[in-house]
């Protein structure tokens, strides 16, 4: 037991030193990503070791270099994923009856959020049979090129960007959700989180972690390089993203949704769009029209959970 | 499988920095959300309890300043060497 967990509050100077994501890593300049798995890796507390060799092109927690307990999958999900978590869950078992250890180890799996565009039955086979597994997704909003960001159409394209309508924007806003889509499949426990409300991320890991059931989560990422800011501004870009309620943070637990963080007063959406350059060409109109749905579900939010009387 | 079989040597993110953090001992109040926030895990504790980093991790991104609730991080400014200068 960690000195952590005898306090009613978090201080930063008490969490465990040891840092098993090791530095040294080729991410880019203030990385949304490797802050958050560095947080999620410092809660885990296993003996789990992860390291990137520089010579590492694109990121660093690939599934070749973690061998115990933590899997990076960069897009592919499916039989790549399900051998290794098979893999980490027969050993816990066969070290468990050896008596080598007291309680089996949890395994962690993150994910991008791609997959589930790319891959539609990515999300389904997940949660087939009863695993005991984490799963952590990384929202980096890599999908969102077509519907947000209005860039230009690939070479082979023959669709011209459209003009995006109200219900368009309200089935992506309610996709973009995950927890709440994930509901239909039944998980022990499933929230959303973001590393600027580290002690909250930090929280959700532990409970996911000490959950009788597969565990889902959520993590929205910023990231400097693709959505164009600076690279000191990370923390407050999802401080605005959870503040706006573009991405509010909730936990779920069986039927029960709890918000962690309530937002009184949202601020405008305006303030979390004029910081990325990405969101250049976005037209107002669309940011009107953006704003209405998000304040909606966010009021459909905030009214599910007070019904429950959570 | 490519990448394990061209290995190259990790020397330092000294490359990557156009400025680095440097801490004000009169301001800070020792609370670790620098050392929390910082993606490279560079950021660690002295023997005072004060923080520091260490500069062969440090990328210069400017979290740490970002974040400092006092302000006593600045982010100074600092001309990285040209490759062939570290060669």
């Amino acid at each position: 037991m960690h000195i952590m967990s005898t306090f009613p509050v978090y201080i930063p100077k008490l969490l465990p030193r040891e840092e098993t994501f090791v530095s040294g890593r080729r991410s880019c300049k203030g990385c949304g990503k490797a802050l958050s798995i560095r947080m999620i890796s410092k809660m885990m507390g296993n003996k789990v070791k992860l390291s990137s060799p520089a010579q590492d092109a694109s990121f660093p927690a690939r599934y070749n270099q973690t061998s115990t307990g933590f899997i990076w999958d960069e897009i592919t999900s499916g039989d790549l994923t399900t051998s290794f978590v098979d893999r980490l869950i027969a050993e816990n078992q066969s070290r468990t009856k050896a008596g080598s250890l007291k309680r089996a180890t949890k395994p962690v799996v993150g994910i991008d959020r791609r997959i589930f565009s790319k891959d539609l039955l990515a999300l389904p086979e997940m949660f087939r049979g009863e695993k005991n597994v984490v799963y952590v997704c990384y929202d980096s909003e890599m999908y969102m090129n077509e519907m947000l960001k209005r860039s230009a159409p690939s070479l082979d394209a023959h669709a011209a960007p459209h003009d995006l309508t109200k219900e368009e924007l309200q089935t992506f806003m309610r996709d973009k959700n995950i927890p709440s889509q994930v509901k239909e499949l039944a998980p022990a426990y499933s929230a959303t989180a973001c590393p600027s409300f580290p002690l909250d991320l930090m929280e959700k890991i532990k409970k996911a972690l000490t959950v009788n059931g597969t565990a889902f989560l959520s993590v929205l990422t910023p990231c400097p390089t693709a959505w164009l800011f600076k690279p000191e501004l990370t923390a407050h870009l999802g401080d605005l993203a959870v503040n706006t309620g573009f991405y509010p943070l909730y936990e779920m637990e069986g039927d029960t949704i709890q918000l962690t963080k309530r937002v009184a007063q949202p601020k405008p959406l305006s303030d979390y769009f004029k910081l990325q350059q990405r969101y250049l060409a976005f037209p107002p109109e669309w940011l009107a029209l953006l704003q209405e749905v998000i304040s909606e579900e966010y009021e459909k939010l905030v009214a599910h959970t007070t019904k429950k009387g959570v | 499988m490519i990448d394990l079989l061209i290995t190259e040597d990790f020397h330092n993110n000294q490359d990557w920095r156009n400025n680095k953090p440097v801490w004000d001992k009169e301001k800070c109040v020792q609370c670790g959300i620098c050392y929390l926030f910082c993606p490279d895990s560079a950021v660690s504790m002295d023997e005072e309890g004060y923080y520091q980093v260490d500069l062969d991790y440090c990328k210069g991104c400017g979290l740490c300043g970002r974040q400092c609730p006092t302000g006593c991080i600045t982010m100074e400014v600092e001309v990285a060497p040209l490759p062939w200068q570290t060669r």
